[in-house]
C-alpha cells in the first residue's frame, strides 16, 4: 500500500546491475563495432602493443560485467554479493589479461608493462569503471530507501492524528446537540438543520 | 556493454601505451656506437626497471645481424687519475645471438686503449635474466676519458640497470681482458 503512494521504488542491486551494465540490442552492436574498428585500426597501423593494452583493459572489465548480468538474470543477488562477485571475476580477470599479455610480449620481443604493471592496470581499470556507478546506484538506493521509510512514518504518524481528531469533533458536535436540546430545543433544531446543509 | 565503456577501455590503453612505450633514441650523454649503430636502437625502458631512472636498452632493429654495436658514455678522467674505477650494473639479454657483456676503457694522450676490458671471457648469450656484472681498471695518471657501456652482438635486447661507477682501494681485483694479458715467461 505504501509502495503505490510513493513516486518510485528503491532500486534492487540486480536492477541496478541491468540499468548501468546492460545494453540495449543497438548499444551492443554499437559497442561490439567499436571493439573490432578499434581492433582493425590498430592492426592496420601495426599498433599490436596497443591492442594488446586494449584487450587486457576490455577482458576484466567485460568478465566482470557479463557475469554479474548473467547472475541478476538468473537470480537475485543482494548488494554484499554483487560486490564480492564483482571482486572475483576482475581477480580473475586481471590475472588472465596478465598472463595473455605477457604471453604475448614473450612472442613479440617488444618492450611493455611488467606482470604487476599490467595486472594492476587491467583491475584497476575494471574497478573503476563499473565500481563507481555501482557504488553510486547503492548510495542512490539506500538513500531512496531511507527516504521512503521517513514518508510511510510521517504517513502513519498522519493518519493516527486524524483517527484521534474525527471522533473528537463528533462527540463534540453529538455534547452540543444533546445540550441545546435539553435547554433550548429551538436552537437545537436550527443547529442540526444548519449542520445539515 | 554500453559503448562507453569501451571508449573508456580505449583511453585507458592510450594512456598506458604512452606509459609503456620506451622512449628512444636515449638522451645525451648516452650514444650508440660499434660496427653498425644503425642497426640497433636505445632507449629507456621503464617496465623492467628497479631503479627510477630506467633500464636502459639497446635493441637489434634490423640489417646486417653479423655485426655489433655499443651503448657507451665518455667522460672526463680528472676525478679518477691514478685511482682504480669500478662500473658496475645489473644486466639481462633477451635472444642475444652473438653475445653482449659490460665494457669500460681508458684513453690517454699517448695511448688509446691504456686500459680495456670487454667481458669477451665471460659472454651473456641468448636470454638471461638479470646478473650484476662488473668491470674494474686502473685509470693512469696522464689519462684524459673513461669510456664505458655495454656491448651487443648480432640480434636481440640487452637492457643494464643500476649503474654504478665510483673509485675503489687497490685491493679489488682488476678486470683482465684475455688477449692482453701477458705472461711473465714466455713461452720457448
Amino acid at each position: 500500500m505504501l509502495a503505490t503512494a510513493l513516486p518510485e521504488r528503491p532500486q534492487s542491486a540486480a536492477q541496478a546491475v541491468r540499468r548501468l551494465l546492460g545494453a540495449s540490442r543497438r548499444q551492443a552492436c554499437a559497442s561490439a563495432s567499436l571493439v573490432v574498428a578499434a581492433g582493425a585500426l590498430s592492426v592496420a597501423c601495426h599498433a599490436h602493443a596497443w591492442l594488446a593494452l586494449f584487450g587486457a583493459m576490455l577482458l576484466p572489465m567485460l568478465l566482470a560485467a557479463l557475469g554479474l548480468l548473467a547472475a541478476s538474470h538468473w537470480r537475485r543477488p543482494g548488494w554484499s554479493t554483487l560486490w564480492s562477485m564483482l571482486a572475483l571475476l576482475l581477480m580473475s580477470g586481471g590475472a588472465l589479461a596478465q598472463w595473455l599479455y605477457q604471453l604475448w610480449l614473450a612472442s613479440s620481443h617488444t618492450p611493455g608493462l611488467n606482470r604487476l604493471q599490467i595486472g594492476v592496470s587491467a583491475i584497476g581499470f575494471g574497478a573503476l569503471v563499473l565500481a563507481i556507478p555501482l557504488s553510486q546506484a547503492q548510495s542512490q538506493a539506500r538513500t531512496l530507501h531511507m527516504a521512503q521509510l521517513r514518508q510511510a512514518a510521517l504517513h502513519a504518524e498522519l493518519q493516527a492524528l486524524q483517527a484521534q481528531v474525527e471522533p473528537h469533533f463528533l462527540y463534540n458536535t453529538l455534547a452540543n446537540a444533546r445540550y441545546l436540546a435539553r435547554h433550548d430545543p429551538d436552537q437545537a433544531v436550527h443547529m442540526l438543520v444548519l449542520s445539515r446543509c | 556493454m554500453q559503448p562507453h565503456y569501451i571508449v573508456l577501455a580505449a583511453i585507458a590503453a592510450t594512456s598506458l601505451y604512452a606509459v609503456a612505450a620506451p622512449s628512444a633514441p636515449l638522451p645525451a650523454p648516452w650514444m650508440l656506437s660499434g660496427k653498425t649503430p644503425a642497426a640497433y636502437e636505445a632507449g629507456i625502458d621503464q617496465s623492467v626497471t628497479g631503479d627510477t631512472k630506467g633500464a636502459k636498452f639497446i635493441r637489434y632493429t634490423n640489417g646486417d645481424d653479423k655485426t655489433w654495436a655499443t651503448l657507451m658514455q665518455q667522460f672526463g678522467a680528472d676525478d679518477y687519475r691514478g685511482k682504480r674505477i669500478r662500473f658496475r650494473a645489473s644486466i639481462k639479454t633477451a635472444g642475444v645471438s652473438q653475445w653482449a657483456g659490460l665494457w669500460m676503457r681508458v684513453d690517454t694522450a699517448a695511448r688509446h686503449n691504456a686500459s680495456f676490458y670487454n667481458s669477451q671471457d665471460q659472454p651473456i648469450t641468448g636470454t638471461s635474466n638479470w646478473q650484476v656484472r662488473e668491470v674494474v681498471l686502473d685509470v693512469p695518471a696522464d689519462a684524459n676519458a673513461i669510456s664505458f657501456g655495454v656491448i651487443q652482438g648480432g640480434t636481440g635486447q640487452v637492457w643494464i640497470d643500476r649503474l654504478q661507477l665510483a673509485a675503489v682501494d687497490g685491493s679489488v681485483p682488476l678486470s683482465v681482458q684475455p688477449q692482453l694479458a701477458v705472461t711473465n715467461k714466455p713461452s720457448l
